[in-house]
């Protein structure tokens, strides 16, 4: 396990150990989140991809300690948070700032941006005087890129646009100095020609302020620009399907949903077409074997044991891969 | 592949929103033709005035849309029509398939009765058979078996009520099918497949479609040829691999230099500064729509609205770069 240990000097921010988070409901369980380990060092940036249902989203909200899991431990500084009081915790919590994807819907429609964000320094800094709020207001604004920050003060939601809206939740997540920064989706909702703008501030923040964020997408491409040397956790279904980094993992795949990932993710390269039509073609829905691999009605490769019994996570090429057959797929690549 | 012969054109298209604060111009001057048998890609980001344009040229729009200009539809024009006469081409002769279209099934009846509804809704007289048969053929070129007609739409994935919807569009034949968005509430390799069946649909060279989206990657196979929407202003239009490879307006530049997709250079990533203008007509530039966040702007382009013109052959572009 790459632990505290391995990373030498640097003990983990926050540490969750086989992590699984069920939700009942009326039509049964689902497992959103099925043992998944994961390591966050102070400054670091972590990647998670995965598309609807992959748990990516309960795993950050874990990280946020925004919900607790059903079996497995979470580390803050290696403090087991189950056991730290409730008052400490609650000053840990407001260092762990979630960023949410809708910014259209995160933000309160009828207050301004002076009071979207002094709400919220009036609470941390209790007694603190006016005059500081709006130092610190205009301050915050001018960090995240919404300058003159005198012209955006009074205005309201509905008059900035999504990039707009994003940077102000993102100056909102900035205010009790976090240390870390869950971002799920930021940019999924953004205009295509204001995306690279946001992720360049959260490139940015994590240079300069040191924050560690955990970066959540269903755009592969996304993490290429953001975090290429970045850890990177592919998630289907709940399970890690693999792990590496980003940019090893981009260049040479070693489960096939990754792969999947990445021949969809693109959009140049005529030469993947085949290999688009190859997975189209195993695409059609076969509903989700629950005993196999969560991949396999899909995959390409797919042979009898996969859907028969759920592949372990281990060790392969310096990755971690939950595959019956690893690697298989570097014949195809 | 198109014979070139106009099936619709959309001619200087004028779409206000009356809102408080004055009027939301999101189609200005719009005048666009849609080819037979063609896929043309309608591209722009949130505000572009890309759902307000089919909205306007279709007559399903909000009340508080005023539209002003001129759509000719088999040498008529839809925006002068009877209500009566226009409910007729609508879903007929015009069929449409919104975003999250998987919503639009009805959960309480099964997928045969939402066929026989809308084919006995414009021919009453149809026999269950023939819809039958129709309906067998249709759901077939979308990859989906007879079965799934006895079935209830929380029975199917979202892939499958998409195409679902899909072969619902061409039950009855339409001249022009539009798809607003149609692939953006499903997972990667669902959206893939569902395009994947579009573009064998219009290989099979019998359907015209006019497909709606912000993402423009999405087109690069399936669309013969993009129109690209800014502000409300068609800035450019011509063939999909020459706007791709060479674009010739400066915010379609932009556009493409700003592509996040996993085999792009991350080096050449850039942003477009800065953000669209206030469609609020009182507040909307006077020239060019791009003005501000462009780099070649000149003080012309502040107090001139540059035309679309033709740059090159098949090639439209609305810039004062282009003469």
């Amino acid at each position: 396990m790459p632990s505290l240990r391995v990373r030498g000097m640097q003990p983990a921010l926050l540490s969750l150990r086989n992590i699984n988070v069920v939700f009942k409901g009326r039509g049964g369980t689902v497992s959103a989140v099925r043992d998944v380990s994961l390591d966050i060092t102070p400054g670091e940036i972590v990647s998670v991809v995965g598309e609807s249902g992959s748990g990516k989203t309960t795993l950050g909200r874990v990280a946020a300690l925004l919900q607790r899991p059903t079996s497995g431990s979470v580390l803050y500084k290696g403090l087991d948070t189950e056991r730290i009081p409730e008052r400490d915790l609650k000053r840990i919590k407001i260092r762990l700032q979630y960023v949410y994807q809708d910014p259209y819907s995160s933000l309160n429609p009828v207050k301004s941006v002076y009071e979207t964000l002094a709400v919220v320094i009036r609470t941390h800094r209790k007694g603190i005087p006016e005059s500081e709020v709006k130092r610190l207001v205009l301050d915050l604004l001018e960090r995240v890129g919404l300058t003159p920050p005198e012209y955006f003060l009074n205005k309201y939601p509905h008059h900035l646009s999504g990039g707009m809206r994003q940077r102000l939740n993102i100056a909102r997540a900035l205010i009790p100095d976090p240390e870390l920064m869950v971002a799920d989706e930021p940019v999924s909702m953004i205009d295509p020609s204001m995306k690279v703008s946001v992720l360049d501030l959260l490139k940015d923040l994590n240079a300069t302020s040191g924050v560690s964020l955990l970066y959540i997408t269903h755009e592969l491409g996304t993490i290429r620009y953001l975090a290429p040397t970045s850890k990177l956790l592919v998630m289907l279904r709940g399970l890690v399907v693999e792990e590496g980094v980003a940019e090893e993992v981009m260049r040479k795949p070693l489960h096939p949903y990754s792969l999947a990932l990445i021949v969809f993710g693109s959009a140049f390269e005529p030469k993947l077409k085949s290999m688009r039509d190859l997975f189209v073609k195993h695409a059609e829905y076969r509903g989700t074997p629950s005993a196999g691999c969560p991949f396999a009605a899909r995959c390409p490769w797919a042979r009898e044991k996969c859907f028969r019994e759920r592949p372990p996570s281990v060790e392969y090429a310096g990755r971690k891969i939950a595959c019956h057959f690893p690697g298989e797929v570097e014949q195809y690549w | 592949m198109s014979s070139g012969r106009e099936i619709l054109r959309a001619d200087d298209i004028v779409a206000d929103y009356v809102v408080r604060e004055g009027l939301i111009r999101a189609a200005d001057h719009v005048t666009l033709a849609v080819l037979e048998n063609e896929v043309l890609g309608l591209v722009g980001e949130s505000g572009s005035g890309k759902t307000t344009l089919i909205q306007a040229v279709t007559r399903v729009g909000p009340y508080n849309m005023k539209v002003k200009g001129r759509v000719l539809f088999e040498g008529k024009n839809l925006l002068e029509m009877e209500e009566k006469e226009i409910r007729r081409i609508r879903g007929r002769l015009i069929a449409q398939v919104f975003q999250a279209a998987q919503n639009s099934l009805n959960p309480f009846i099964r997928v045969w009765d939402h066929f026989l509804e809308t084919f006995r809704s414009h021919y009453p007289d149809v026999s269950e058979e023939e819809v039958r048969e129709r309906a067998v053929e249709l759901l077939s070129r979308v990859g989906l078996d007879e079965q799934v007609l006895g079935m209830y739409p929380h029975q199917l994935s979202g892939g499958m009520k998409q195409r679902v919807v899909i072969a619902l569009a061409l039950l009855l034949d339409p001249r022009l099918v539009f798809l607003d968005e149609p692939v953006s509430a499903l997972d990667l390799l669902t959206q893939k497949q569902v395009l994947r069946y579009l573009l064998e649909l219009k290989r099979s060279g019998k359907t015209t479609m006019v497909y709606v989206t912000h993402d423009i990657e999405s087109l690069f196979e399936l669309a013969d040829r993009l129109a690209i929407l800014y502000a409300g202003v068609l800035v450019e239009e011509g063939g999909t691999s020459d706007v791709v490879k060479e674009p010739l307006h400066p915010y379609t530049q932009g556009l493409m230099q700003s592509l996040m997709t996993v085999d792009i250079d991350v080096s050449k990533v850039r942003s477009i500064p800065g953000s669209p203008p206030s469609l609020l007509l009182h507040l909307k530039p006077k020239g060019c729509p791009f003005v501000d966040r462009c780099p070649h702007a000149a003080s012309k382009c502040r107090d001139v609205r540059p035309e679309l013109r033709e740059a090159e052959r098949g090639r439209k572009v609305a810039c004062h770069l282009y003469g």
